[in-house]
């Protein structure tokens, strides 16, 4: 069991405890990520998702006293919201939606460079841009608590260093620390959403 | 506008990463409504686990290691007061020595040890004993050759030999985990004891107080008050009943820690006899039960078992004590005995 995990096992435990502090804390932290993962496989249906999510969570906590530290506890509630959501699509005879993967490294700055680019007039350009995105707030999505919003904070607030510490109540050398870890994460993510599927080179026309 | 650290270049690696984070954009938030929505439903779930899992007490054996792990549901002596550090020396008898790692050798463990670092190896050497009181509050005994590795303040690694857990009386905030190779056993305010046997591979559970789960592999059975079960290669066996004051308990009541009385009501020393030597407390009539409510007791007690305690304590009071049919039954001294009502 990695460190990462037996900590997860741990708040597990805390969980079950009656640890209340940390129930919230959780629900706030994976809430957010498993809506938008249970919201991008239903095709943007909000209230639908919201409805998988609740029962995902409600699930979680009936089996967590089963939780054995196998995988991050993220990663274990995230195989529950799967099979929710193939439940639910089935019970009202719905296709989920499949989510496409990007290429690998390599493709990485000629994507950075679509997305930035204006968006195509072909409807396939502004699709393929808007699938990256997506993919890109995956990856967020799927990493640890902090780092994804840590990195939004720094890219897409613009945020200095010293606030971002300040708002995780810690120094900045330890703040940077952090950021250097949620960068090579994401890196780490994004990369492993990419692998193995074709497109996503951009559509002729894009970028 | 955000900064740009020296470690970041224009073109960089970690700057091409920020662009393409902030060329995605920020990633939408769940309404309101569905968050609190969720919110609420989640709550309440989490709620029934923590409830379902306080009645749940189980013994899980497992092929790797054996669990015991403790947790109270209500605050009965309030005087018995967590140890700093994980955990504190409340009673030795015999040779009980201790060390932070294999590489260092063994010192002595003394009462009054204010701290207990994580990761001690502490044993007890044949005929010796030790209680130990947890930072989660529970109360750990040591049998004589026992050797066992306090991990942290909740969890404890059995190496050999045989641990008493008594887990009520304190707050229910934290469970205790004692692991070792043979099985593992999880509670919830009960008082029982695991042994394991190294050279046979064999646990042995006996239940003096409440339920246990006991479970090796996939094969699981419950263990009740005053039942003792074992587990062994072979599987789990040999179910035999064992009394709550068997003299087979008398080695954790030669380690029990008298609570600190000093200005307390009488009653609460009486709970505190009745339970470490495994019988009901019961009142031969109203008044007697007044009196130990009402009578407060002073001074403090030495390192004496149980029913000297009570031989001592009770000698100052108008109260005595007789034991009978698995009970202690107090009385008023030279009182006529009273019907009671109901």
């Amino acid at each position: 069991m990695s460190a990462a995990v037996h900590l997860d096992h741990a708040l597990a435990r805390r969980l079950l405890a009656g640890d209340r502090a940390e129930f919230q804390a959780l629900f706030d932290s994976y809430f957010p990520r498993l809506y938008r993962f249970a919201l991008a496989r239903l095709r943007g249906d909000a209230d639908a998702a919201q409805e998988v999510v609740q029962s995902v969570f409600c699930k979680a906590f009936e089996r967590l006293h089963t939780y054995r530290g196998e995988a991050a506890l993220y990663t274990w509630f995230c195989q529950i919201c799967r099979n929710e959501l193939v439940d639910y699509c089935r019970v009202r005879a719905r296709e989920p939606a499949s989510i496409g993967l990007v290429e690998d490294e390599p493709a990485i700055r000629a994507v950075l460079e679509s997305l930035q680019a204006a968006p195509g007039e072909q409807p396939e350009t502004g699709a393929w841009q808007r699938d990256v995105q997506r993919l890109v707030q995956v990856a967020l999505d799927a990493l640890p608590a902090h780092y994804g919003e840590v990195l939004e904070w720094k890219y897409v607030d613009e945020l200095p260093v010293k606030e971002i510490a300040a708002r995780l109540e810690m120094g900045p050398k330890a703040a940077e620390s952090l950021l250097t870890r949620a960068r090579t994460a994401f890196h780490e993510a994004f990369l492993a959403l990419c692998e193995g599927r074709e497109m996503l080179t951009p559509p002729s026309g894009a970028g | 506008m955000g900064e740009r650290t020296t470690s970041e270049s224009r073109d960089g690696p970690e700057a091409t990463l920020g662009r393409l984070i902030r060329a995605a954009g920020r990633r939408p938030a769940p309404p309101d409504q569905h968050y609190e929505r969720t919110l609420e439903a989640a709550l309440g779930s989490w709620q029934g686990a923590v409830r379902r899992r306080r009645v749940r007490q189980r013994v899980v054996g497992a092929a790797a290691g054996i669990a015991v792990l403790a947790a109270a549901a209500y605050l009965l002596l309030p005087q018995f007061a967590a140890p700093a550090g994980i955990a504190g020396v409340e009673r030795v008898a015999g040779v009980v020595r201790a060390r932070a790692t294999e590489a260092l050798p063994w010192s002595p463990l003394a009462v009054g040890t204010a701290r207990i670092a994580r990761g001690t190896e502490v044993q007890t050497l044949a005929g010796a004993g030790a209680a130990l009181r947890l930072a989660a509050g529970a109360s750990l005994r040591l049998a004589g050759s026992t050797r066992l590795v306090l991990s942290s303040a909740t969890e404890v690694q059995l190496l050999a030999g045989r641990v008493y857990v008594d887990s009520g009386g304190v707050d229910a905030a934290a469970q205790v985990t004692v692991h070792s190779a043979g099985g593992s056993a999880r509670d919830v305010g009960t008082q029982f004891e695991l042994g394991y046997d190294p050279a046979v591979f064999e646990a042995r559970l006996r239940v003096r107080e409440g339920q246990v789960w006991l479970r090796r592999g996939a094969v699981e059975r419950l263990v009740s008050s005053g039942e003792q079960l074992q587990a062994g290669p072979g599987g789990i066996s040999g179910s035999t009943q064992i009394p709550r004051d068997d003299a087979s308990w008398d080695w954790v009541q030669q380690l029990a820690v008298p609570p600190r009385v000093d200005g307390q009501p009488v009653a609460v020393l009486l709970h505190w006899a009745a339970r470490e030597t495994g019988r009901q407390l019961r009142y031969d009539s109203a008044t007697a039960e007044r009196h130990a409510a009402t009578t407060r007791l002073r001074g403090d007690i030495g390192e004496l078992a149980p029913l000297q305690v009570l031989d001592v304590m009770l000698a100052t009071t108008d109260l005595a004590y007789t034991l009978a049919a698995g009970s202690i039954v107090i009385r008023v001294k030279n009182a006529p005995p009273e019907s009671r009502p109901g």
